[in-house]
């Protein structure tokens, strides 16, 4: 098809072979021509002239402008022959304008095709002069003229032969094509190439970055399929004693029936001839073309092997750990039979090699694994021990304290007043052990998880003077004055009571232990600016405070500060420890500053509205604050840091509040509880890549609708977003998502879209689900088409195909954007990029990263930003 | 005088909590098992039940759920003692039908404050 911008654009062959025949006949036959016309009207002779000389050049390059230069071609000879009959008819069927050009015609061909191909036509050409000569038209006078019957006899031949002739050119057409079928197809096959090298290379990084055994040999499975086509995949393991080969996992064709069926068929090692036990035997590949050839196929295991997986090919590889064959792996074809040459196991073996790594690291890490899950089982056990001890010992407790206040009352009663402070010392001393008792059990609880949070709507004001009624008592005994501060409104926060009462009681009753005739201070404040919404409570005593070595320790469990201060002041040397897990789990922290001497502060620092997740991830990353008004959210993920420190210093400086996640899942973790107006996303990131992230989002309801922009080189891949794209589809196209995407992005008055896509079912699929929902739907086949399908329709949307003949979706967007008027159109990109591996490949293998990522004009991802939030 | 039903299988917790009630002016028939509970709530109904929750076969949330079932003991209100004072204890004690809930070891003062409130004494 013409392009006037591509230079390369030539003529048809068939057009471009024509010409010098054409020109040649065309200037003999005008002479001829001439030579019969009076001499009296020379304008008649040079018209023939003129026209002789002129039309074969004009014809050729009227044909080379048009849309179809094959069908010219034909048209062509068509005309040839009119015009030639016209002259014949014209000089009184002049025999040699008759016979010029059937030799001429002979002549091009022979060019054209050869001797061989040449054949029928000289023969044609003999038969012609020898009907010539057969119906005695002889005397061969040059200007003679015939006689009517021999005059159409002639004329008949002569069409006939153009007719010929046109069938012949459209044979080497057909042939001509056919050569460049085989060129595509050689091409296809260095493609097919160079994507298994590029498969290959992304196995080996798939086995570097996971350890999911599965995942490895189902993307092996698949790069494989693209050459070969194998329906299974099985790996079996020798066992520790290595007497059978036992099934370890199947991929493929692979129901759960089946493996079910292949339960315990494990293959004795000594099992004489069967592919399996001679692959650990030989340690080499076998290959059987033809299964049922094969004779282990009729004897033991592997017969019923075979009768349960009917492979009709089989090839194995053996799996060598450290020297020694530890298993099989397995490649079955159940429908076909595949032909295999050495250098196909030779590239399959290439595969086996990483799935031989990825089987150590997935062994590795499952050892990894078990050890550490020994450990957690050993450490819950040992929470869980002193849990139930705890319960246990306060059982007797109970009847301990119960009988010692008995006691104490009887001898109040009974007037025995000497015996009430030693009855009232065993109380005392069984009050201690209780409490010791329910902090053990508080902070074994809180070890072995079991402890929740019951958060609830409370009043700040309300608990802080709750608890200073409570430690009233205390704080009086050491004669100490006990002060209220508030910095701010306090307000209501939604946090477990019990446990904040808790936290602050520990506080408070440690403050009034290590102060004597001194100041507890408490100063309370709520923090609220942008993100951030905290409730900080300070307790600040005048006691004999710490040193730094014991300021270290004073959290740790049983670590008081001086082992003497329990003879002293009491205290189970539990309840700062237990007070900081309290305050991590509220996704908050305590901290303490000492000076000895001179006094302690211990800071209470809680995020208020948690929501009661376990603390862990970043404090900042918590729910929108609705109070503080509409700042918009940017979620940043890359798990770059200084890409990530940038983007957060230019977002900021725009007045978003930004956050920031370095990898995919913590990235989606935290859009789905902050829910952020946009998120960039870098394609490259570890274990789980950019595209990934991007699948969950758009498949996630509610995280769905956010916009999400794409960065990091300037791909293919992500120019169609930075080009622009609102929203992407994946294929195959599903009807649900399309409407849903489209109707998205519809606004009250759109109503029509175009859909830009190459392929036909697709594109006709595309326009009756979009017309069925009342879209007024145009198409078009190509970027350029989808042009003018624009500038003819103004549609407000566009769904567009970003692989395209001719001019592609890339190129589409750039000159979409040219258009003022087009600056409101949205467009959808249709893409199946993200499932390529050969795309993740290609983004991996750059290195040119951060320098192309830090050269992008930064108000350019701020505009980005921007726009997705203005509109 | 009230007549309080103390159901509890440890001995000197019995012993203990029944010398402390009868100090206090209650009449006091103990139980030591849900068995020994069902047989007794046959043959008198008393003004309140103090309800050990762990017991040996039948727990006290099942025994509560039996007798809060049964017409003719509906009305009598229980006080659950449990040992326990895990989070959840307390809704596990109400739905189980408890009227109050109270933990072990007991404080006597709150407990005769419950009782008080629950019998109107």
């Amino acid at each position: 098809m013409a392009n006037k911008r591509d230079p390369k654009h030539k003529a048809h062959p068939a057009l471009a072979r024509s010409y010098w025949p054409r020109s040649f006949a065309y200037a003999a036959g005008s002479l001829l021509v001439f030579a019969q016309v009076p001499t009296d009207n020379t304008i008649a002779q040079y018209v023939v002239l003129g026209f002789g000389f002129l039309y074969p050049t004009l014809f050729y390059h009227l044909g080379m402008r048009s849309r179809n230069t094959r069908f010219v071609g034909f048209l062509g000879y068509y005309l040839d022959a009119l015009i030639w009959s016209a002259a014949v008819i014209y000089t009184h069927y002049s025999i040699v304008l008759l016979l010029l050009a059937p030799i001429l015609a002979a002549v091009s061909s022979l060019l054209m095709m050869g001797i061989k191909r040449a054949f029928l036509p000289a023969l044609l050409m003999t038969t012609i002069l020898a009907s010539v000569w057969y119906f005695e038209l002889a005397p061969f006078e040059p200007f003679g003229h015939l006689s009517l019957p021999q005059a159409i006899f002639g004329w008949a031949m002569l069409l006939v032969f153009m007719i010929y002739i046109t069938s012949l050119v459209n044979g080497t057409t057909r042939s001509f094509v056919a050569a460049r079928h085989e060129l595509q197809e050689g091409n296809t096959k260095i493609k097919e190439q160079s994507e298994q090298l590029a498969s290959i290379t992304y196995v080996a990084q798939l086995v570097n970055s996971t350890l999911d055994l599965d995942q490895v040999l189902s993307t092996v499975m698949r790069s494989l399929n693209q050459v070969f086509s194998f329906t299974m995949m099985a790996i079996l393991f020798v066992d520790e004693k290595r007497e059978k080969l036992v099934l370890d996992r199947m991929s493929g064709d692979v129901s759960p029936q089946l493996l079910e069926r292949l339960e315990g068929l494990d293959i004795p090692l000594d099992e004489q001839n069967s592919a399996f036990t001679r692959t650990v035997t030989d340690a080499q590949p076998v290959y059987l073309a033809d299964v049922s050839k094969d004779i282990g196929a009729s004897e033991g295991v592997s017969k019923l092997i075979y009768e349960i997986v009917p492979a009709k090919s089989m090839l194995t590889f053996p799996l060598r750990q450290d020297g020694a064959v530890e298993g099989v792996l397995v490649f079955a074809n159940t429908r076909n039979y595949l032909d295999l040459d050495p250098s196909n196991i030779k590239e399959i073996g290439r595969y086996v090699t990483y799935i031989v790594s990825a089987i150590r690291n997935a062994k590795n890490y499952r050892a990894i694994q078990d050890a550490r899950a020994a450990a957690d089982a050993a450490n819950v056990a040992k929470s869980q021990f002193l849990a139930n001890m705890s319960h246990e010992l306060r059982t007797p407790m109970n009847a301990v304290i119960g009988y010692t206040e008995m006691l104490q009352e009887e001898a109040e009663d009974r007037g025995l007043d000497d015996l009430v402070p030693d009855f009232e010392k065993i109380r005392s001393a069984s009050q201690h052990l209780l409490q010791l008792i329910n902090d053990v059990l508080d902070l074994s609880k809180i070890e072995a998880d079991r402890i929740e949070l019951s958060p609830e709507v409370l009043s700040v004001d309300e608990l802080i003077s709750n608890v200073s009624a409570h430690v009233e008592p205390l704080i009086a005994k050491n004669r100490n004055q006990l002060k209220i501060t508030r910095r701010s409104a306090l307000g209501e926060v939604f946090l477990d009571r019990v446990r904040l009462h808790q936290v602050i009681l520990n506080l408070l009753s440690n403050s009034a232990k290590f102060t004597r005739k001194g100041t507890i201070e408490v100063v309370a404040e709520r923090l609220t600016e942008h993100e951030h919404d905290l409730l900080i409570i300070k307790v600040r005593d005048s006691g004999i405070g710490m040193t730094e070595e014991q300021l270290e320790r004073v959290f740790e469990p049983f670590a008081q500060a001086d082992a003497s201060t329990t003879r002293e002041f009491g205290g189970t040397g539990l309840g700062l420890s237990i007070s900081r897990q309290i305050c991590e789990m509220m996704g908050g922290s305590l901290t303490a500053t000492s000076e000895k001497d001179v006094g302690s502060v211990f800071t209470v620092c809680i995020p208020v509205e948690h929501t009661g997740v376990r603390a862990g991830a970043l404090p900042h990353a918590k729910a929108a604050d609705k109070s503080v008004g509409p700042v918009k959210h940017v979620l940043v993920i890359d798990d770059d840091a200084s890409i990530r420190e940038l983007m957060t210093r230019m977002l900021k400086r725009e007045g978003f509040s930004v956050y920031t996640a370095s990898s995919g899942e913590e990235g989606l973790e935290m859009a789905m509880r902050i829910k952020p107006s946009v998120i960039l996303l870098d394609v490259m990131l570890p274990r789980m890549d950019g595209w990934a992230v991007l699948t969950k989002i758009k498949s996630t309801p509610e995280l769905a609708d956010i916009p999400v922009v794409m960065q990091s080189i300037l791909d293919e891949a992500n120019k169609g977003f930075m080009l622009g794209a609102r929203d992407y589809l994946t294929k195959p196209i599903d009807r649900k998502r399309v409407l849903s995407v489209i109707g998205k992005l519809q606004r009250s008055d759109d109503k029509r879209v175009l859909v830009v896509e190459d392929d036909k079912d697709t594109r006709e699929i595309m326009a009756s689900w979009l017309t069925q929902a009342g879209w007024e739907v145009s198409a078009a086949v190509d970027g350029q088409e989808g042009l003018e399908a624009w500038k003819r329709t103004r549609a407000d949307l566009v769904i567009l195909d970003l692989m395209m003949p001719r001019m592609d979706g890339f190129e589409f967007m750039e000159a979409l954007r040219q258009i003022p008027e087009a600056r409101e159109t949205r467009v959808v990109v249709v893409t199946a990029k993200h499932l390529e591996p050969e795309d993740l490949q290609k983004l991996n293998g750059s290195v040119e990263r951060i320098i192309q990522k830090a050269s992008r004009p930064a108000d350019e991802i701020v505009q980005e930003v921007a726009r997705h939030l203005g509109q | 005088m009230h007549t309080i039903l103390l159901v509890e299988d440890n001995e000197m917790n019995r012993d203990m909590l029944s010398r402390r009630l009868k100090r206090n002016g209650y009449d006091v028939v103990m139980a030591v098992d849900g068995d020994d509970c069902m047989n007794r709530l046959r043959s008198m109904i008393p003004d309140l039940i103090l309800m050990d929750i762990n017991l040996p076969g039948r727990d006290g949330y099942q025994l509560t759920r039996e007798i809060k079932a049964d017409s003719s003991t509906a009305h009598i209100p229980v006080i659950a003692l449990t040992a326990h004072a895990m989070s959840g204890d307390r809704e596990k004690c109400i739905e189980a039908g408890c009227d109050d809930y109270d933990t072990k070891p007991v404080n006597i003062t709150s407990l005769l404050e419950k009782m008080m409130k629950l019998i109107g004494a």
